[in-house]
C-alpha cells in the first residue's frame, strides 16, 4: 500500500540515490557540467514535489523519473545534439592492450546508443545502464511494460547491427 | 556470444562512475537547498499564525468599536420618541424632556472604567500610526536605493546603503531575491549593494549569476569584495560552471596579491581542478611568473606551494621561463628539486637541448633522474 514519507528519509534517500541521479544524467546529457545542472533542477524539484512521493515505486526510480523529465525540459529548451559521454569520462584509466577490441566493442555500443531515438535510449539507460526492471522503468518514463519491452528489444536489435552481433529475441526481459 | 552477454557488454560500455567532486557539490547543494526549504517552511508557519492572530485581532478590535456606537444609537432611538419642536408651556412635553434629559447626560457603561490591556495596546497601536506614521519598510527602502543606482551609476552604493539605514537591517535576502527577480538593468545596481552589505551567504547565488556573461564579471568582482581576493580560491569548487571557474581562476591570478596567488597554487594540488587551473594559467602576467620562480626557489616556503609553482611554471613553457629554470637548476652549490621538476614539464627545443647536455654531466644527471622519480609520482 502506499505511503508517505517523513523529511528526513527523503534527505537519507537523496544522498544515497544521488550517485545513481549523476551516473545517468551523465549518460542521459553526455557533458559532466550540464549534467550536474540537470541533478542540481532536479533536486529542487525533489524538494517541491516530495510530498508526493508515495513509495508505490522505489525511491530511485522515483528520483531517476524526475532526472528524466528535467532532461527532457532541457532539451526541449535548446534541441542540440547530444553526444555519449567522451571516453575520458568512463573510465579514468587506459584499458590495457589485451582489452582494446573491448574497449572499441564498447566505444561502438555507446555510439549506438547514443544514436538511438529518444525513448529507446532512455529505456536502454535505465533498464541496462541502471538495472531497473520494466515495470520500474515504465513507471519513470510514464509508460506501460509492454512498451518498455518494445523499446527496449528495438535498442538491442540497434545496438547489435550496429557491433556486428546476430541478435534474435530470444526471452523476455 | 549469447544475450545476457550482449546485455552484459552494454551495461560495461555504460558504466561510469561520476567524480567524488561533483558528488559533494551536489551533497552540498542539496544540504543547502534542503536548510532553505526548511526556513522557508517555517517562515511560512509562522506568516500563517501571524496572519491568522491579525485577522482574530481585527475582527475583535472591530466589534470593541462597534460596542460603545451601540449606546448613543438606543439614545437616539429614545430621544426620537420626543417631539422635535416640543411646546414648552405643554407640561407633558417638559416632561418627557426631563426624562430625556438624564438618559444624555448619562456616562456610558464602558467609559467609567480602567481600559484593559488590550484595548491599551489597541489604542496605542492607533495612535502611533496617526502621529508618527509608518517608517518605510526594508523592501521600499532598497527599491528606492537600487532606484537611486539605476538612475546614478557613479553614486557611492555604499554610502547610499548606510544613508538608508541598509547597513544595520538584514537586507541581505531582500537583495538576493531582487537579485533574481529585477531587470538586468537592475541587476547591476544590485550587485553594488550586495557588494556592501553582502556575507559568504550570498556568493552561491552569485555565482549563479555568474554564468550569465554579461554578469560574469560584476558578479565575481562582488564575490570578491565579500569573501576577500585571499578566500576567492575557495569560490572555484563551489560552481559547476566551466566558464565561471576559469573566470575566478584568472582574476586570482591577476590579483597581483601573493594570499590569492597562493591560494590559486593550492588548486594545483586539486585533482578535478588542476587542469583548469593549469589551462587559466596561459595568460599569466610577468610579474606573477617573477613570484612563481621566486617561491620555487624559497628554501623556507612549503613544499605543496613549491611544486605546485614548479607545475604552473612548466605549463606556461616558453623561452623565458626555460631561460630562468635552466639558470635555477645549473646554480651552484644546489638547485632546488622544485626547478627540475618544472623544466620537466617544459616542451620545447631548448629544454631537450638542455637534458641532452645534462645527460653527459654526472652531477646534473643525478639531479634530472632524481626530479624523474618525482614526476612520476606526482602524475601517475
Amino acid at each position: 500500500m502506499a505511503r508517505s514519507i517523513d523529511r528526513s528519509a527523503v534527505d537519507r534517500l537523496v544522498v544515497e540515490h544521488l550517485p545513481a541521479a549523476l551516473r545517468f544524467a551523465l549518460r542521459l546529457t553526455g557533458d559532466s557540467h550540464i549534467a550536474e545542472d540537470v541533478v542540481q533542477d532536479a533536486l529542487c524539484l525533489v524538494l517541491r514535489r516530495w510530498r508526493s512521493y508515495r513509495a508505490e515505486a522505489s525511491f530511485r526510480t522515483w528520483m531517476l523519473q524526475i532526472v528524466v523529465n528535467v532532461d527532457r525540459d532541457r532539451r526541449r529548451r535548446q534541441r542540440d545534439v547530444l553526444p555519449m559521454p567522451p571516453d575520458e569520462v568512463i573510465s579514468n584509466t587506459a584499458p590495457p592492450v589485451e582489452q582494446a577490441v573491448a574497449a572499441e566493442l564498447h566505444a561502438n555500443v555507446r555510439a549506438a546508443i547514443d544514436r538511438l531515438p529518444e525513448r529507446q535510449r532512455e529505456v536502454a539507460l535505465l533498464s541496462l545502464g541502471e538495472g531497473l526492471t520494466a515495470r520500474d522503468v515504465a513507471r519513470a518514463l510514464e509508460t506501460t511494460e509492454a512498451n518498455v519491452h518494445t523499446c527496449l528489444h528495438l535498442a538491442r536489435k540497434r545496438i547489435a547491427q550496429a557491433v556486428g552481433f546476430q541478435y534474435a529475441r530470444t526471452k523476455p526481459t | 556470444m549469447n544475450l545476457d552477454d550482449f546485455d552484459e557488454q552494454i551495461r560495461i560500455a555504460l558504466r561510469l562512475e561520476p567524480s567524488r567532486q561533483q558528488l559533494a557539490r551536489l551533497e552540498c547543494f542539496w544540504r543547502q537547498q534542503s536548510r532553505a526549504e526548511r526556513r522557508r517552511r517555517r517562515i511560512r508557519r509562522v506568516a500563517t499564525l501571524a496572519a491568522t492572530v491579525l485577522v482574530a485581532v481585527g475582527l475583535s478590535a472591530w466589534l470593541w468599536r462597534q460596542e460603545p456606537t451601540r449606546q448613543p444609537l438606543e439614545a437616539n432611538r429614545r430621544t426620537q420618541v420626543t417631539p422635535t419642536a416640543p411646546d414648552p408651556n405643554h407640561a407633558d412635553a417638559r416632561e418627557d424632556t426631563m426624562g430625556v434629559q438624564p438618559l444624555r447626560n448619562e456616562r456610558s457603561l464602558s467609559a467609567g472604567r480602567p481600559p484593559t490591556a488590550y484595548e491599551r495596546l489597541f489604542f496605542a497601536a492607533h495612535t502611533r500610526r496617526s502621529v508618527a506614521g509608518r517608517a518605510p519598510s526594508v523592501a521600499a527602502t532598497i527599491d528606492e536605493v537600487i532606484e537611486q543606482l539605476t538612475r546614478d551609476p557613479d553614486a557611492d552604493a555604499g554610502q547610499l546603503a548606510e544613508s538608508f539605514g541598509l547597513m544595520e537591517r538584514d537586507a541581505e535576502w531582500l537583495l538576493l531575491r531582487q537579485l533574481r527577480r529585477s531587470s538586468d538593468e537592475k541587476k547591476h545596481a544590485v550587485l553594488r549593494l550586495l557588494a556592501v552589505c553582502g556575507t559568504p551567504r550570498s556568493t552561491p547565488y552569485l555565482l549563479r549569476l555568474g554564468r550569465r556573461e554579461a554578469f560574469r564579471d560584476k558578479a565575481l568582482a562582488t564575490i570578491e569584495r565579500i569573501v576577500s581576493v585571499e578566500q576567492l580560491a575557495d569560490v572555484v569548487s563551489q560552481t559547476s560552471d566551466r566558464r565561471v571557474r576559469a573566470a575566478v581562476l584568472g582574476r586570482l591570478l591577476s590579483a597581483n596579491s601573493e594570499s590569492a596567488l597562493r591560494g590559486y597554487l593550492t588548486l594545483i594540488h586539486d585533482d578535478a581542478l588542476r587542469a583548469e587551473a593549469l589551462a587559466a594559467a596561459d595568460t599569466i602576467a610577468k610579474p606573477v611568473l617573477a613570484t612563481l620562480l621566486a617561491l620555487l626557489d624559497d628554501e623556507e616556503e612549503d613544499e605543496d606551494v613549491r611544486i605546485a609553482a614548479a607545475m604552473v611554471l612548466g605549463h606556461v613553457n616558453g623561452p623565458e621561463v626555460t631561460n630562468s629554470l635552466i639558470a635555477l637548476v645549473t646554480r651552484e652549490p644546489s638547485s632546488p628539486t622544485e626547478a627540475w621538476i618544472a623544466l620537466l614539464a617544459c616542451r620545447g627545443e631548448q629544454t631537450e637541448e638542455f637534458f641532452a647536455y645534462a645527460s653527459r654531466h654526472p652531477r646534473l644527471l643525478g639531479q634530472v633522474n632524481r626530479a624523474r622519480v618525482w614526476w612520476a609520482r606526482m602524475i601517475p
